[in-house]
């Protein structure tokens, strides 16, 4: 694996991680609207929102970009 | 396997990534709606002080008054005043709570109690309460010949008049143990041990119907004691309107457990256009045995019993009475030694006369506790608007003061020439370097679950947080245990209708 795959896998891997706590927070969030306080009472949600803007980000800025 | 294997090197990486990711999703999801069902039908919640790392909001949470807690250090929970209410969320509804409490006490002579309890009414904000601690009991429990000491009973003799616990329990049951020509209600104390002695006024005949026109305000619970033959209660009611709420009115009459009669006034009409009050009434009849019987009226604060007629004089309110709206000079009898009085109305306050002692009343939402000697005790009320309690009976004349129900081994409890026994289902707490662990168990079936939501009570008497004060309870850990049907057994119960 040369140089530009493991780059373009880490890409990969970061967008992926984004989806990942994307979908995680909006199934926490629909269970939560479901049955009040499932999740809450363990785990605050804002937690969730750390990984998720940061993987966000990384993804964003590692974009190819013309501007 | 070798399937699954050959599939899974087929998967491309970014496949084999969003499976990856998927399934955790997945068991996360199934793990938490596993905690949201708890299939085995019991699960353990508990709050730690303090809280470290924990990021959740908890299943025990929202411990209130912010007053009535010392914030400062977040180590323990400091309790300096009561009562002190707190949540618990479940996720589902349980049959029974064992309330498991770590604590540090840190109380004086002045609050030997500690009780938790858990909502059974919203309407009359009704506790079913369970000790955690009796110091009182526990003085006793060793300076006392003790006749039984199981975990469901405690049994107290001041001196050694029986050997044996069963043949104590026999002559209890009879009504006629040693040394006690009075009856049981005469010289037995009991605490948190349910004793319904027998009771009955062979020679009483009513002179006249009892009109009680003196307003009283939210629910109570009052003995009346009928001849045999047709009864009638009428009640006049209030709906004053101050809050916006619904305010229904239930008035059960009891048998011992049983209700013999009940009727219930639901409120069509919760806020009217102009606030204005609505007259209610209830009437409620029947044929009975010549007896004792326990009425209960459940009505919220807006609810005032502005007449009450009887067919029987013999009435007295049980634990607390909340006179409103009279024309002032207002004399009532209690069999209690002291009471604890409170008014939420700055015109209510000034003198207050108990016992044939005179007390000043000085300042709206304090509890103040008055004594007096034992016996029947006089109460003078130049106002009214006050909440009088006590662990005995209020009455209009003293000629009318019924109470079935034995003494109480409450915090004004002192052992009396007259009381020989004292009964009491209740465990002292375990000590280990200073900190003091006790349980109780609550029964959920009856309890109000409110969106999964049960609220809960920390109840010390006499800790009132005054200035100055160095009293408090220091709460290290609650843990709460729910047991309730397990998945299987409601499905079978399911099938069974």
């Amino acid at each position: 694996m040369d140089k530009k795959d493991i780059l373009a896998n880490k890409n990969l891997v970061i967008r992926e991680l984004f989806y990942f706590f994307t979908v995680l927070a909006a199934v926490f969030i629909v269970l939560e609207i479901i049955w009040p306080n499932i999740i809450l009472a363990y785990f605050n949600l804002n937690y969730l929102l750390i990984p998720w803007f940061v993987f966000g980000f990384v993804w964003l800025f590692r974009q190819p970009h013309d501007f | 396997m070798k399937k699954l294997k050959s599939i899974w090197q087929k998967w491309s990486f970014l496949r084999k990534l969003r499976g990856i990711f998927g399934l955790i999703i997945l068991i996360l999801a199934l793990g938490f709606l596993y905690f949201k069902i708890v299939p085995f039908g019991s699960i353990t919640y508990s709050r730690i002080w303090p809280r470290g790392l924990a990021s959740g909001k908890g299943f025990i949470y929202d411990f209130k008054p912010a007053e009535r807690i010392d914030l400062a250090d977040s180590s323990a929970l400091r309790i300096v005043a009561e009562p002190v209410y707190f949540s618990l969320y479940a996720p589902r509804a349980f049959d029974k709570a064992e309330v498991t409490v770590k604590y540090q006490d840190k109380l004086g002579t002045s609050t030997p109690i500690i009780e938790i309890g858990v909502l059974r009414d919203k309407l009359t904000g009704q506790y079913e309460l369970q000790p955690i601690q009796n110091d009182i009991i526990d003085r006793y429990r060793f300076s006392l010949p003790r006749l039984e000491d199981s975990p469901g009973r405690l049994i107290l003799q001041t001196e050694k008049y029986y050997d044996n616990p069963v043949e104590f329990a026999k002559d209890l049951q009879a009504g006629n143990i040693k040394n006690c020509p009075g009856g049981p209600a005469s010289c037995v104390a009991a605490y948190n041990y349910s004793l319904s002695p027998a009771f009955s006024l062979p020679d009483y005949n009513p002179i006249s119907p009892l009109v009680i026109t003196q307003p009283l305000r939210g629910a109570r619970q009052f003995y009346v004691y009928f001849k045999s033959g047709v009864w009638r209660l009428a009640f006049d009611f209030v709906d004053l309107n101050f809050d916006k709420g619904q305010d229904p009115i239930t008035v059960n009459v009891y048998a011992g457990d049983e209700i013999i009669a009940t009727e219930s006034l639901p409120d069509n009409n919760p806020t009217p256009d102009n606030g204005q009050s609505e007259k209610k009434n209830i009437i409620l009849s029947g044929q009975r045995a010549a007896g004792l019987y326990r009425v209960e009226v459940k009505a919220s604060d807006d609810i005032v019993m502005s007449k009450l007629n009887s067919s029987s004089d013999k009435i007295s309110f049980i634990n607390k009475i909340w006179p409103v709206q009279g024309t002032g000079n207002l004399t009532l009898f209690t069999d209690a030694s002291y009471i604890g009085v409170v008014t939420l109305n700055p015109a209510s306050l000034g003198e207050l006369g108990f016992g044939g002692k005179k007390f000043n009343l000085d300042k709206t939402y304090k509890q103040f506790s008055f004594s007096a000697g034992v016996g029947v005790n006089k109460i003078n009320l130049s106002k009214d608007d006050l909440v009088l309690e006590n662990s005995g009976v209020f009455a209009f004349s003293a000629a009318s003061l019924i109470n079935p129900a034995v003494k109480k081994v409450d915090r004004y409890f002192i052992l009396s020439d007259n009381i020989k026994y004292i009964i009491a289902a209740y465990q002292r707490p375990l000590e280990n370097n200073g900190l003091k662990t006790a349980q109780a168990i609550l029964d959920l079936k009856k309890a109000v679950n409110e969106k999964n939501k049960y609220t809960f009570l920390i109840s010390i008497p006499g800790l009132d947080g005054a200035p100055g004060a160095s009293e408090y309870l220091e709460i290290k850990e609650i843990s709460i245990k729910l047991t309730g049907k397990t998945v299987l057994e409601k499905i079978g119960e399911i099938f069974k209708k």
